[in-house]
């Protein structure tokens, strides 16, 4: 079974190097709807998390390390530097499931390019 | 039975396992594919378990349990750093690069450029990443281990380098991934144990150890570092977020795997296990802070606070337990060194050997022998230069690493996968300006000259990141030959192709297209 399941893998040609002729067909798949449809998918959710979370992980860092302003307690000994720290924690978490629930609709736009691509070529 | 017979005994189980694991793996690995990325056959929980494994080396987990030990705050950056590491490779690389490569870093980015160039280029910063990172842990692995059992250091660096060259030859990446998830589980079992024994000594309550901290240890312990010591950790913690990212040896895990959504479904797993594992460090640091006693731990500053938690382990579960925990420091030695070895053995093997001198043409017998040769060359010099430098400050081979990877390699990796007029020349200049600079402030940074440094941050992030992105940028509009012209002469693939190709995971257009239109794919 393990031999069947890596003939995708091994395919030698696509990424040994070597100038070869290309054949087109790719931009096929591009124009599917399904593919404009993944794309914009995943642009609309990962550029504003990618964002999001490089802000939130800077500002961390940054007021922590330049200014005072974490400095002060939050509850006990624990400041809120330590607070934000852990918080980082739960973002993380709370980020990674909305990504693969995410990713789930995103398999199936991948799944319907598949079955789209054949047939527009049988139109165009 | 004395402790160091205990210790011994409990080494020699984990290198009867470990060996066991690649007798088995020696009859499955048989072609280059196997060797390589383990036929792509590992499943995502293991593989998951494998990348957590692969970031919780012995110097992270014994780092950070030592820095929060010894009242520095700094801990905390490494933990979430590490762990904002593992989100950035989820949403920007993970998924495309398993679709796009196949052995090494190299061969991913190549996908697009048909350089022999970039080839290199990617090799070279494989190899400086890869052997830094390895006599790190091999001279920090050789201390431990000399501490914990009276083992010579030299005899403990010379059985690991022996062990990890056996493990890769006759094992390849099988032996090393499952070797990876026994050393994940265990290391798993000692956390949670160490935790559940903190805080039965505080009636269960994790805020009293906290609490009991801040007022023995002091203010440091909460508050971060500021002033030039803060901007320097902002820089460090910005490497660790993007460098994980660019580690080969992280990267080809996601090689190892069958597509995209088993990748997806490794990081998921390895983010849950690091965030559990991560936040019960502090709990275990200050544990040690306080069960230890500070006279103790300072006794032992010397080794940066790397024995905390194995000191923290004898306290609490005598030796049987401190047993334990030097094993499973053991075992992550081995199981960390061995993926470095593959991905190192993989640049000059693969990339070099089989693409760049024999144009890619060497047959799989011939790449096979050539990847275990330079396995156990790799080993053996890093055995001779972790010998040679164990009296040198091993803290710039721990800091160079992630930032090369930061600078040199994650740039390229992200304007190849999102940038359309990137070209060849922006990739290869990209990637050694983000070598050089990197490498360059290390070496006039404080890490290396102390007081005289002419550059003042010891971790060189900050600038060498945007350095590498900078080259990139300027390698690619002040060539000659732009994107377009490159496509026509056949040096880069269009884009079209690796846009579908990292977004799909299809491998050939013409066999999707001929596919008839009712058919499920193969997923």
């Amino acid at each position: 079974m393990e031999r069947e399941d890596k003939l995708g893998v091994n395919e030698p040609s696509a990424e040994q190097s070597g100038p070869r002729p290309r054949s087109g067909g790719w931009e096929q798949v591009e124009r599917t709807s399904a593919f404009a449809e993944l794309v914009k998918a995943k642009k609309a959710f990962i550029v504003p998390a990618m964002l999001f979370f490089f802000v939130f992980f800077t500002a961390w860092t940054a007021l922590g390390g330049l200014t005072t302003v974490l400095d002060g307690r939050a509850f006990g000994a624990v400041t809120w530097a330590t607070v934000f720290g852990f918080a980082q924690f739960v973002v993380v978490l709370v980020l990674l499931h909305l990504y693969t629930a995410r990713a789930k609709k995103w398999d199936r736009l991948v799944e319907e390019a598949r079955r789209e691509a054949p047939e527009r070529r049988r139109i165009s | 039975m004395s402790a160091d017979t205990i210790t011994i005994a409990t080494f020699v189980v984990i290198i009867a396992i470990t060996l066991g694991i690649t007798a088995w793996a020696s009859r499955r690995s048989k072609d280059t594919d196997h060797h390589y990325v383990a036929g792509g056959e590992i499943k995502g929980w293991q593989n998951g378990l494998a990348l957590a494994g692969d970031f919780m080396s012995a110097a992270t987990i014994l780092g950070i349990g030592g820095l929060t030990a010894l009242g520095s705050f700094t801990g905390f950056y490494i933990a979430a750093g590490g762990l904002a590491a593992f989100l950035v490779m989820l949403l920007l690389v993970a998924e495309p690069l398993r679709n796009l490569g196949k052995y090494t870093l190299a061969d991913a980015l190549t996908s697009r450029f048909n350089a022999k160039g970039v080839r290199s280029a990617a090799a070279i910063s494989t190899i400086a990443i890869c052997i830094p990172y390895m006599i790190a842990q091999l001279v920090g692995a050789g201390a431990v281990i000399e501490l914990l059992t009276g083992v010579d250091y030299a005899v403990a660096v010379i059985i690991i380098g022996i062990l990890m060259a056996v493990y890769i030859t006759a094992g390849g990446m099988l032996a090393t991934t499952y070797i990876q998830v026994v050393k994940a589980v265990l290391l798993i079992v000692a956390i949670f144990v160490l935790l559940v024994l903190v805080l039965a000594r505080f009636s269960f309550n994790p805020l009293a150890v906290l609490d009991e901290a801040g007022a023995q240890l002091g203010g440091g312990a909460f508050t971060p570092p500021h002033g030039l010591e803060g901007l320097s950790w902002v820089s460090v913690a910005l490497a660790y977020m993007f460098g994980a990212s660019g580690l080969p040896h992280i990267l080809i895990r996601f090689f190892t795997v069958p597509d995209a959504k088993a990748a997806r479904a490794s990081i998921a797993v390895s983010i849950w296990v690091i965030a559990l594992v991560l936040a019960a460090m502090p709990i275990i640091g200050y544990g040690a802070a306080l069960l230890v006693g500070q006279q103790t731990l300072a006794a032992e500053a010397s080794e940066g606070g790397n024995l905390a938690v194995p000191l923290l382990a004898e306290v609490l579960g005598g030796p049987f337990l401190l047993a334990f925990v030097a094993a499973v420091t053991f075992a992550t030695i081995l199981a960390v060194v061995a993926g470095l070895v593959i991905a190192a053995s993989g640049a000059f093997a693969h990339d070099f050997y089989n693409n760049v001198i024999r144009n890619g043409e060497a047959s799989d017998g011939e790449q096979l022998n050539a990847a275990r040769i330079m396995a156990v060359v790799v080993s053996v010099l890093s055995i001779v230069l972790s010998l040679a430098v164990q009296n040198v400050n091993i803290a710039i081979l721990v800091a160079v690493p992630l930032v090369i990877a930061a600078s040199a390699n994650v740039p390229v990796i992200l304007l190849t996968l999102y940038w359309k007029r990137f070209n060849t020349t922006g990739a290869i200049v990209g990637m050694l300006t983000g070598l050089v600079a990197s490498v360059g402030l290390t070496l006039v940074g404080p890490t290396a000259m102390g007081e005289n440094a002419l550059f003042p941050l010891a971790g060189p992030g900050l600038v060498s990141m945007p350095l590498g992105f900078l080259g990139c940028y300027l390698g690619t509009v002040l060539s000659g030959t732009r994107a377009r012209e490159e496509r026509e002469r056949g040096t880069q693939v269009p884009y079209e192709e690796i846009h579908v190709r990292s977004n799909t995971g299809y491998r050939s257009i013409g066999e999707e297209l001929e596919r008839e239109p009712t058919s499920r794919s193969r997923a």
